[in-house]
């Protein structure tokens, strides 16, 4: 009878080829959540650590382990340089290739502002391109106090990543920093860093991994991520399968201490994973919940996946994607029709579920426990949307356009800005020019 | 009733130009204009001002050159406000009849008018204006004056007007700085209505338009009352601006552009013609298209005027306005701007247009004066009301007061 059950659910998305995905840890930080998720009982994962330093890679429990660069730098290290970091990566290019074998998708962690990770990481994702394997970066960006120049080191790392990463989310350490008294000390900071970076990190993975009552595919995730955008993220884990307190967590830790912020999102993935019980009715329930802290245009896409090893826990982690400047917050008295909601059911293939929400009281006070980050998802530049960075350029050539009222208080009028003449906004083509 | 004769002042700070005016109100109620005195505005955009200290000067000016002509002292004045900050809305307030057999008495109107400004403005806002539209006694529409008429329940429309406190109090202040009191604001449309709408407009419905420099201001009246005033915070300028970065002249030359070449008729989109700019300063050879032009000048017109219509048409005022649109405003001059506007709101439309400067023309005819002319109108009539109403109001209180006291005399004693 279980066997039954289980075949029912599973048995199909067996039927599919999964996702192959690969997690490589590059650099100290890399290798830190490597082992992070190898501690949490997450070894089921084809895991592997890059390191530049022999004594580091000694001390990492993973069951890969390379040594990059044993050539050029014998094992001592990069010493803080990303120009050996990125030699002792080419150098092992053939290793990082064979590697990758046999992999769709793999998943990129580190540090930017350092020498392994900061010089390696562009490599890393350029040998996947030439091999045709997409690349998921996931990257911190150094310390305000770490000083200026690991930070435009890790600038100049991010711009070339972005180039050959098909997709780039950062973590941005800077307002964790903040929050350092609060947690109480720096290893601390440290640890619940490295911690969100793993949650990130696992959020992505089940939304792509395979055993999924709804799954979202790579490009969706990349269409998300696709702008040049804000990201928040969050995630809660509860027992006991209880939806509200996992919901707590999750909008009550990371991005969503701001509720503003979270309505101002122009998509949000989702990746709910529960035990073998878990049924769409649950799913829904937890859909409907979020709809309500959404604005009604936000799209959710919603991937949702069985473990067997989950039992009655449940995760929820939360992406929130928003764009820089948008102008207005529309009021909650406005919600009247639902978000809309994407899912792609393998049973029902493309099936766009659209539901009217009821009263939207929302309950908004929740216990501020979890730390807070903020990640900044740069797009690749393959994927670069050429239609939004078209009209970003068009605002701003408005605003330059405003001429003598380019620096009084804007006339808006249900959402225009009078002050832009009329025929640039009507698109009236002036011959003369 | 009144037997000595009073002076108003009047003063408008608009974009382009400070108009202040002086008034005596004549024994047989009739107003003589004594002077005026203008200058050019500086600091002012969009009808508020920006540059508190150059304002100041430019007030000054023009109240001193007033006061000059008018061989008076000016020590208050009624000053018209605009920005795009106003907004106007209806509001009914209500009040139990409680005068002698169920008779409307004054004091009830004090009552109704009292709870129809307890309407809900912003927190940041001040009510600029209250305007009486309607009585109701017991539901019954249309009342004028409800005075002595029986019922239990006394209703009224008002038009609220409000508008940032900060803001309009800072245009008082630049007004105070210069030595003189302000001793009421009057919302710029109001105040031009009194002048341009005659009574018979104001009775079969009628919009009034005034684009100015910075704003554009529209007043709607219908059944003798105010129905609905609003303010865009676009105006004159917005169209130089347009046309200076659509064709690229200097500012001067597209202010020049818009007075000598404007046009709004269709007909003129197709032109052939081209416009030298000769003599300008840099532009020797340069010609622009009257087509695109015109083409800029058709789209910044079209869309203000679409905002008006929308906005009026949102109120369902637009069946009530048989007498159609009054145009006025430094912007009302441009060549084929009454066409535009009927093909935008299907209603007959009229521009008031007098000379630039003649002094000749009688003061009510010249446009540029329209709201200050009305100030002095809309002072005279506030005076008048205040003077009529004053006495009785305070007799009726205090014999209510009495009268009240006594009830609660007995009321204890039994």
């Amino acid at each position: 009878m279980i066997e039954f059950n289980r075949d029912g659910i599973l048995g199909e998305q067996a039927s599919l080829p999964p996702s192959r995905i690969k997690i490589f840890g590059v650099g100290g930080v890399g290798i830190h959540c490597i082992d992070k998720m190898i501690i949490e009982g997450l070894n089921q994962m084809p895991l592997v650590s890059f390191d530049t330093r022999a004594q580091s890679l000694e001390s990492s429990i993973a069951g890969e382990k390379v040594l990059l660069g044993k050539r050029i730098l014998r094992g001592i290290g990069a010493g803080g340089d990303p120009e050996s970091g990125k030699s002792a990566a080419t150098d092992d290019e053939g290793v990082i290739l064979s590697l990758m074998k046999d992999t769709d998708i793999v998943f990129l962690v580190g540090a930017l502002g350092g020498g392994t990770a900061t010089g390696g990481l562009p490599v890393f994702a350029k040998t996947a391109r030439v091999a045709g394997i997409k690349t998921v970066s996931i990257v911190t960006l150094p310390y305000d106090f770490e000083g200026k120049r690991r930070m435009d080191d890790a600038r100049r790392a991010l711009d070339l990543l972005e180039e050959v990463s098909d997709c780039v989310l950062v973590l941005d350490h800077s307002r964790l920093s903040d929050l350092i008294d609060e947690i109480g000390g720096l290893r601390n900071s440290f640890e619940s860093m490295t911690d969100l970076h793993v949650r990130a990190i696992l959020a992505l993975w089940r939304m792509l991994s395979f055993k999924n009552l709804a799954k979202i595919d790579f490009e969706t995730i990349g269409k998300c991520f696709e702008q040049d955008a804000q990201t928040l993220f969050g995630y809660g884990e509860v027992r006991d399968r209880n939806v509200k307190d996992a919901l707590g967590h999750v909008f009550s830790s990371v991005l969503m201490g701001n509720n503003i912020l979270l309505r101002q999102a122009d998509s949000v993935l989702m990746s709910i994973t529960a035990g073998k019980e878990m049924t769409m009715q649950d799913v829904q329930h937890i859909l409907d919940d979020v709809k309500l802290r959404l604005n009604p245009q936000t799209k959710i896409q919603v991937s949702a996946s069985i473990h067997e090893d989950f039992d009655d826990r449940l995760n929820i982690s939360v992406f929130a994607i928003t764009p820089h400047g948008r102008p207005e917050i529309k009021p909650l008295s406005v919600v009247k029709d639902s978000a809309e909601i994407e899912m792609n059911l393998f049973q029902q293939p493309a099936k766009t579920v659209k539901e009217k929400t009821g009263s939207t009281s929302m309950a908004s006070a929740f216990p501020n426990g979890l730390v807070e980050s903020e990640i900044t998802i740069k797009p690749a530049a393959t994927v670069k949307p050429k239609k939004k960075r078209l009209e970003k350029q068009e605002l701003i050539e408005f605003q330059k356009q405003k001429g003598r009222f380019d620096k009084t208080e804007p006339t808006m009028v249900n959402g225009v800005d009078l002050d832009i003449p009329t025929f640039m906004r009507k698109k009236i083509a002036i011959g003369a020019e | 009733m009144r037997n000595k004769s009073k002076i108003i002042v009047g003063l408008e700070v608009g974009t382009s130009k400070v108009t202040a005016i002086v008034g005596e109100i004549k024994p047989d109620n009739s107003i003589q204009i004594l002077g005026f005195g203008r200058s050019k505005s500086v600091g002012i955009r969009k009808g508020e001002i920006n540059d508190f200290d150059m304002t100041s000067e430019c007030i000054y000016q023009a109240l001193n050159e007033a006061e000059l002509k008018a061989n008076v002292t000016i020590n208050e004045l009624y000053l018209a406000c605009t920005g795009g900050h106003i907004k106007s809305f209806s509001h009914r307030g209500d009040a139990m009849i409680s005068g002698e057999e169920s008779e409307v008495c004054l004091y009830d109107l004090d009552e109704v008018e009292e709870s129809a400004k307890e309407a809900a403005i912003p927190a940041e806002d001040t009510l600029i204006h209250a305007v009486l539209q309607h009585y109701y006694v017991d539901g019954k529409e249309g009342i004028r004056n409800p005075v002595g008429q029986l019922g239990t329940k006394l209703e009224a429309d008002y038009l609220l007007i409000h508008g940032r406190e900060l803001r309009i109090k800072n245009a008082i202040k630049c007004v105070k700085s210069t030595g003189v009191e302000v001793y009421d604001v009057v919302f710029s449309p109001v105040a031009a209505a009194q002048t341009i709408l005659k009574q018979d407009d104001k009775r079969h419905g009628a919009i009034m338009i005034d684009i100015g420099a910075g704003t554009t201001e529209y007043v709607v009246y219908a059944n003798d009352a105010i129905k609905h005033a609003g303010v865009i915070a676009v105006g004159g300028e917005h169209i130089t601006n347009d046309i200076s970065i659509g064709l690229k002249p200097t500012s001067a030359a597209s202010e020049r552009l818009k007075i000598e070449h404007g046009s709004l008729l269709v007909e003129d989109m197709d032109s052939q013609e081209l416009i030298n700019l000769r003599g300008e300063l840099a532009y020797e050879e340069w010609t622009v298209s009257k087509a695109d032009l015109t083409a800029i000048m058709r789209a910044r017109v079209e869309e203000i005027f679409e905002l008006v219509h929308q906005d009026i048409e949102s109120k369902g005022l637009m069946p009530y306005l048989r007498h159609g649109v009054y145009l006025t405003g430094g912007s009302s001059m441009i060549v084929g701007i009454a066409e535009l506007a009927e093909e935008v709101f299907e209603l007959p439309v009229n521009v008031l247009q007098g000379p630039q400067t003649n002094t000749q023309v009688p003061l009510d005819l010249n446009p540029e004066y329209s709201v200050v002319v009305g100030l002095l109108k809309y002072a005279h009539k506030v005076e008048e009301e205040k003077a009529e109403r004053m006495p009785h109001q305070t007799l009726e209180r205090i014999s209510r007061r009495v009268m009240d006291f006594i009830y609660a005399m007995k009321s204890l004693i039994f």
